[in-house]
């Protein structure tokens, strides 16, 4: 094994050091993940834990590798090598891309050149005499079974070289170990959703300033995200949005067109800011002009069911509580429906996913599990016209709640309610 | 020639779009790699990883592919080209193929559905991203499609053989057509825009994200895609903190340094500048740092046109001297829609030397130089066109000019 670094010594002599400011977690945040994880993979008979290179889907696909290191953030491939006991091992393609945080809590730091099978493989080589044990079970995160990929995110000539250099490891999926333990929030992860929420409420304000009629939508979208960056917020960041006069919404896209705003139009969305690599989401309905007559009537509806949810949720409720209690306000009206959306808020990707009303992707057991305290979700009911299951024509108001000890509390400030814009 | 496709619905939702001819020239110059080297049917997979740069052949082939949106394409080399969505139906730019086939996430399965149809059973099937080549994926030494997708389709396929299309598509993107040229020309102004937004707000005592958020700002409102890559290195002139790809938390300070490679992405294509910028009480010799450093960019781009080998282009970028106190060396990678090949820099080497510029390459030319032997003092790039006699810098901003912000 090549010689360890001293936590937080910088790599580069001649440059400042690492003192630069820059959000992090501490070295006791480090043994807590290090520890929970640990537990899963002893849990599972694996021996070491591999997360590879994928920044896709908004970086989501990388956030195992975030979690277990600090490494990440725009785009920034990374890997981790995992020990159950011993040395973990950080990987970015070069000593530039590691990052300010990693250096506090790696001493194993090492670049890939972009090749990553082989310098993961190589690390599980030394492993093998490490641990004394040429048989590892090694087990590879997105493998199969991501949360919004279930065919997996590691790319196939990153896991064919490693089992070319580790020909006798046993490799299994590993996409479950970190789920558990990043489900269950630290109060420095609280922390870091927080500034993410006040990130997103101040896009929400630098919408409601800027959309007017006669602005294009892409400029009402690029100043909501020069407002999570000039905070700290780092890029990517998922901003969908949905947009058009009532009724005729567009279809969900992940960018704003150059098409111009006018009076009547709507803008649906959903915000996510980063901090420190922790996302966050809202949604908030905006209207230009006064809120059309069926929104007035159906968003009642709507926010009942936000709040019934709400109400659900605590400790020891089950997540078919919850949808029992958003679906439930529906019912009593006969022109709409209401369902939830709920998942997990954190690095990305972040289990559980329900869509409406039902686990989706890699959710597994969700359904037969109490909710516990400190967690974070995205709550998103929707009310919807009953005779209609297009996107355009519901209506979404949300915020990220945390679960306490005695119920749930939403993480946000702004007043509920849909924005109309004076025009 | 075959009719544009577009969305019955939603009409006023227009992202830009490429021509029907340029869709033609591109699916025939592809279709006729496929068969000089025997390959059936062309997938690519979905993946948006490294700022959406592994879903670049997927995009040329299709134009779909917005900000983290994944899309597959079965590429045949006869008969009906499908591009796959997670959620189907038609998408702004979707004039090639139409209206989209759902996968709803099972991305392996839509594809192998797609195959299936088109008779691929015991075809030669190349996919996207395999593995790594020279004039693309040039990033990913292991390639970047998905493990458990490509044995998806070998187990529901085994008769059929894979094959990596790599190197097809690079070939295929390494010479652009006018059309995707003006679309890099687009991009670079955008990329501009952003300059210009930095040196509006770049200030002793602004917080260095500030920065960052007005550059961004500027490129989406100009219509700019995303995600966008801007390399960030900041700090005391000659003792900058390394290159980045997000600003550290800090406040900009007298004496200080920052460099910054911006991208502007029209349409998916993404065009590049860099620039330099000083602040303060930084020495008397950072201006003429900086005019080694358009010297080296100048030596190499009045020495490309076709013909010229990339290891000639070295050798320019080695002439720079001031007196014996500055030293140049080839930094340069394509542009296009990501990822795009030949990338040279001091850690990556590929065997190019010996291969001719061609009409129609576009890099972008961003040499490092040093001065009184230090690195990080002074630094420019642009995105350049190779044309019939020389080459053409797409971007119009002043290279030459010093910036210094006292």
């Amino acid at each position: 094994m090549a010689a360890l670094r001293e936590l937080g010594q910088q790599e580069y002599p001649r440059a400042q050091d690492l003192s630069y400011p820059y959000p992090r977690f501490s070295l006791a945040e480090r043994d807590r993940r290090w520890a929970a994880v640990r537990a899963e993979m002893a849990r599972a008979g694996v021996d070491v834990l591999v997360g590879t290179n994928n920044s896709g889907h908004w970086d989501h696909w990388q956030s195992d590798v975030r979690y277990l290191t600090q490494i990440g953030g725009n785009n920034v491939d990374a890997g981790v090598v995992f020990p159950i006991e011993g040395e973990p091992t950080g990987f970015a393609i070069n000593d530039l891309y590691w990052g300010i945080a990693a250096p506090f809590w790696l001493r194993d730091l090492r670049p890939t050149n972009w090749r990553w099978g082989e310098a993961i493989g190589k690390r599980l080589q030394e492993l093998t005499v490490e641990l004394g044990k040429p048989d590892l079970v090694v087990a590879i995160t997105g493998l199969a079974g991501v949360l919004r990929a279930p065919e997996g995110t590691a790319a196939w000539g990153t896991v064919e070289k490693i089992r070319e250099l580790v020909p006798r490891a046993r490799i299994v999926n590993g996409t479950d170990l970190c789920r558990y333990p990043r489900y269950v929030k630290s109060a420095e992860e609280i922390a870091m959703l927080q500034r993410s929420v006040d990130l997103i409420e101040q896009a929400v304000e630098a919408m409601r300033a800027t959309a007017r009629p006669g602005v294009k939508e892409c400029v009402v979208y690029a100043n909501m995200i020069q407002a999570m960056i000039a905070g700290g917020g780092e890029i990517p960041t998922m901003l969908s949005w949905l947009s058009g006069p009532w009724g005729h919404l567009s279809r969900r896209l992940t960018i704003a067109t150059e098409r111009v705003m006018a009076k009547g139009d709507a803008i649906q969305n959903e915000i996510e800011a980063r901090y420190a690599g922790y996302c966050a989401q809202q949604a908030q309905p905006l209207f230009l002009g006064p809120v059309p007559a069926e929104v007035q009537e159906m968003f009642p509806w709507q926010l009942e069911a936000f709040e019934a949810a709400l109400g659900a949720m605590r400790p020891g409720a089950t997540f078919q509580d919850v949808i029992d209690a958003a679906r439930g306000v529906g019912e009593r009206s006969a022109k709409y429906r209401t369902s939830l959306i709920i998942h997990g808020r954190g690095l990305g990707d972040d289990w559980p996913l329900v869509v409406e009303n039902r686990a989706a992707g890699g959710t597994g057991d969700l359904m037969s599990r109490p909710l516990e305290a400190s967690t974070v979700f995205i709550l998103k009911p929707s009310a919807h016209p009953r005779d209609s299951d297009y996107r355009g024509e519901r209506i979404t108001w949300a915020d990220t709640v945390q679960v306490t000890a005695t119920g749930a509390c939403r993480m946000g400030t702004r007043p509920p309610g849909v924005i109309s814009v004076e025009c | 020639m075959a009719e544009a496709v577009r969305d019955p619905v939603f009409v006023d939702w227009q992202l830009p779009t490429f021509s029907m001819e340029e869709r033609e020239r591109r699916w025939g110059r592809v279709r006729a790699l496929m068969r000089r080297d025997g390959i059936d049917c062309i997938v690519g997979l979905n993946s948006t990883g490294t700022h959406n740069r592994n879903q670049a052949d997927v995009r040329y082939l299709t134009q779909l592919g917005n900000n983290c949106e994944e899309v597959e394409v079965c590429f045949p080399l006869e008969g009906k080209v499908t591009a796959i969505t997670n959620r189907g139906g038609y998408w702004p730019a979707g004039d090639w193929v139409g209206e989209t086939m759902r996968s709803g996430r099972g991305w392996a399965r839509a594809l192998v559905q797609c195959l299936q149809e088109a008779g691929m059973q015991r075809a030669t099937i190349g996919i996207c991203g395999l593995t790594h080549g020279a004039y693309s994926v040039v990033r990913q030494h292991d390639g970047y499609a998905s493990y458990t997708a490509v044995r998806r389709l070998q187990d529901a396929l085994p008769e059929a053989r894979f094959v990596s299309a790599t190197d097809l598509l690079g070939e295929a993107r390494f010479v652009k057509s006018a059309e995707e040229i003006a679309f890099l020309r687009h991009g670079t102004a955008i990329a501009e825009r952003s300059l210009q937004a930095l040196l509006q707000t770049a200030r002793v005592g602004v917080f260095e994200p500030l920065i960052m958020a007005q550059m961004y700002q500027a490129a989406i409102a100009a219509g700019g895609s995303m995600p966008i890559m801007f390399g960030w290195t900041s700090g005391p002139f000659g003792a900058a903190y390394h290159r980045i790809e997000q600003p550290t938390h800090r406040h900009v300070q007298s004496g200080d340094y920052l460099a910054v490679e911006i991208e502007g992405r029209w349409g998916g294509y993404t065009a590049q500048l860099d620039q330099s910028v000083t602040f303060g009480d930084v020495p008397v010799w950072a201006r003429d740092a900086h005019a080694a450093a358009v010297e080296c960019f100048w030596d190499i781009v009045q020495t490309m046109r076709p013909g010229v080998t990339f290891g000639e282009l070295k050798a320019a970028a080695e002439r720079v001297n001031r007196g014996g106190k500055a030293t140049g060396a080839l930094t340069l990678h394509g542009r296009g829609l990501g990822d795009d090949g030949p990338l040279i820099t001091n850690q990556s080497q590929p065997a190019v030397d010996a291969a001719p510029l061609q009409e129609g390459n576009v890099f972008v030319v961003k040499p490092t130089t040093t001065y009184n032997g230090q690195q990080d003092v002074g630094h420019v790039g642009d995105t350049v066109v190779v044309t019939a006699t020389g080459a053409e810098r797409l971007g119009t901003r002043p290279i030459e000019h010093y910036w210094h912000v006292d």
